[in-house]
């Protein structure tokens, strides 16, 4: 995975294993999906554990509102 | 997990580190207006930094070091004198800025001597009933007003303010305001298992979530949750409440609208406040001008007389789970999972506030000197709220919080009790 290539549907790991719950099954990396809540914007990470610090760094930068999800 | 060179880098505060450094750019509250009326001299540890805290003899606040330059006594034994704090071993005397104005004994007076025995002075300013201090260079940020220190007392509001020491790092007692899940277990399903061996009724804090959200926004993470049983519309979802960062939490529900604020006094130790407004519903407001008399301060009991901790209040379950990770924890055993991200999130953004303030970037909720606005909080008006409509006492649940120490809540909950009995008997006369 490298930065720039944030897929808003990704819903399994870097090694392609599955989501259970928010987190690999198998690897136990996480895959959550960060959305930018401000209205212009349509930035989405979901990059596994990098989501968090994607969305840190977008808000920084930015300074859009971004939610997290866990379900 | 942590590895173990970043765990260090997010939890020590001493002078010099980066959390330290980070720490620096705040106001920091370190004790309140009450205590410093009872005692004008009081010892302090902030930042890994021993100081004391004076009001001297014109109402002023001061902090200065701890050790005198002379020979090394604590000026925490010392006494307010000439706009001053005098040291107890041979009176030299210092002013807020830590300049030492007297050195009694010294013939003939030598203002090099003087100037060499300088000491540490740093701002302090008193509201809402705290006094805050700014450790960091000159000059101060503007004191961010968030909503609950500008609140007045009257009219059926009152603030009462419980304190302790928490005898773990900082990061500890921080993470755990990012846990949502933890509230029905540690608050829920353990709490109850302890009501139920003492023969009482459960909480209703063990609803299991359904789902858990974090949003970042400009002045920290507001996190919210849905329980089996609630609907999206429901408050706990819909407005949630907020971390400010880096160090308060606000919670409460009907009735009660509180921070916790967690001050690093250093790696293994942290001031802990309960910054709590009541506000009581019209039929009862009376009662709340026959408690003001009451100090609105608290020392808050944690642990029994053995060391464990008491399993009786919200604050202190919470207090255990700090405290036994240990007094720094390792985080590089840990293993975090989904429910873990808000946690995620928080370090991410300390991180990077870190970053920032070594680069000299703006820093979140350091306000330019100017800006000395109110900063509006949300805060759902649900959880831990009063319990309406039973004719049961509305505050009676708020002693299964740390409030159940305060002088002010038990007597207020003895009188609204009072009030009700009457009321019932009206009624039954009536008939
Ligand atoms: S289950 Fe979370 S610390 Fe043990
Ligand atoms: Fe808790
Ligand atoms: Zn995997
Ligand atoms: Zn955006």
């Amino acid at each position: 995975m490298d930065r720039q290539s944030v897929d808003p549907t990704a819903r399994t790991c870097a090694d392609g294993h599955l989501d259970v719950g928010g987190i690999c099954g198998l690897c136990g990396e996480w895959l959550p999906v960060a959305t930018c809540r401000a209205g212009s914007c349509a930035w989405v990470a979901a990059n596994g554990e990098r989501t968090l610090q994607e969305a840190v760094d977008h808000h920084i930068a930015t300074g859009h509102s971004i939610r997290v999800i866990v379900n | 997990m942590l590895r173990a060179d970043l765990n260090d880098r997010l939890t020590q505060v001493g002078p010099g580190t980066p959390m330290g450094e980070l720490y620096r750019r705040y106001w920091l509250p370190v004790a309140t207006e009450t205590d410093l009326h009872d005692n004008p001299v009081k010892r302090v540890r902030i930042l890994g930094e021993d100081l004391v805290l004076y009001a001297d003899d014109t109402g002023g606040l001061g902090l200065v070091s701890e050790r005198c330059p002379h020979r090394g006594a604590s000026l925490g034994y010392g006494f307010p004198e000439n706009g001053g704090l005098r040291c107890p071993y041979h009176g030299w005397l210092f002013d807020g800025e830590g300049t030492c104005l007297e050195q009694p004994n010294q013939t003939p007076d030598s203002p090099s001597l003087r100037e060499r025995s300088r000491i540490k002075g740093y701002p302090v300013r008193a509201l809402g009933g705290l006094v805050f201090a700014y450790l960091g260079e000159a000059p101060p940020p503007a004191f961010p007003r968030f909503d609950l220190f500008t609140w007045q007392e009257g009219e059926g509001k009152f603030r009462d303010i419980g304190h302790a020491v928490i005898p773990c790092n900082w990061l500890q007692i921080m993470e755990n305001s990012f846990d949502p899940t933890h509230v029905e277990w540690l608050h829920g399903r353990l709490y109850n298992y302890h009501l139920g061996r003492e023969g009482k009724e459960p909480t209703v804090l063990g609803g299991h979530h359904v789902k858990i959200a974090f949003d970042l926004v400009e002045y920290g993470i507001i996190k919210r949750r849905l329980r089996e049983g609630q609907s999206e519309e429901d408050e706990d979802w819909r407005v949630g409440h907020p971390v400010v960062f880096p160090n308060i939490l606000k919670v409460g529900g009907n009735g009660l609208a509180s921070f916790q604020i967690r001050v690093p006094m250093d790696d293994t130790h942290t001031l802990h406040f309960w910054y709590q407004w009541f506000e009581v519903p019209e039929r009862f407001a009376d009662q709340v001008d026959e408690i003001l008399h009451l100090p609105d301060t608290y020392p808050v009991t944690l642990q029994g007389p053995d060391g464990s901790f008491l399993m009786d209040t919200i604050d202190s379950q919470d207090a255990m789970v700090w405290v036994t990770q240990g007094g720094r924890t390792s985080r590089d055993d840990e293993h975090l999972s989904s429910s873990d991200q808000g946690i995620a999130m928080y370090r991410n953004l300390l991180r990077a506030q870190l970053d920032a303030n070594a680069n000299g970037e703006s820093v979140m909720n350091v306000l330019a000197p100017e800006d000395d606005y109110v900063i509006n909080l949300p805060q759902e008006q649900k959880e831990l709220g009063l319990d309406s409509g039973t004719g049961a006492n509305p505050f009676a649940s708020f002693l299964r919080l740390q409030s159940r120490y305060s002088q002010r809540l038990p007597e207020l909950v003895r009188r609204i009790d009072a009030v009700i009995a009457d009321g019932q008997d009206a009624v039954t006369s009536a008939h």
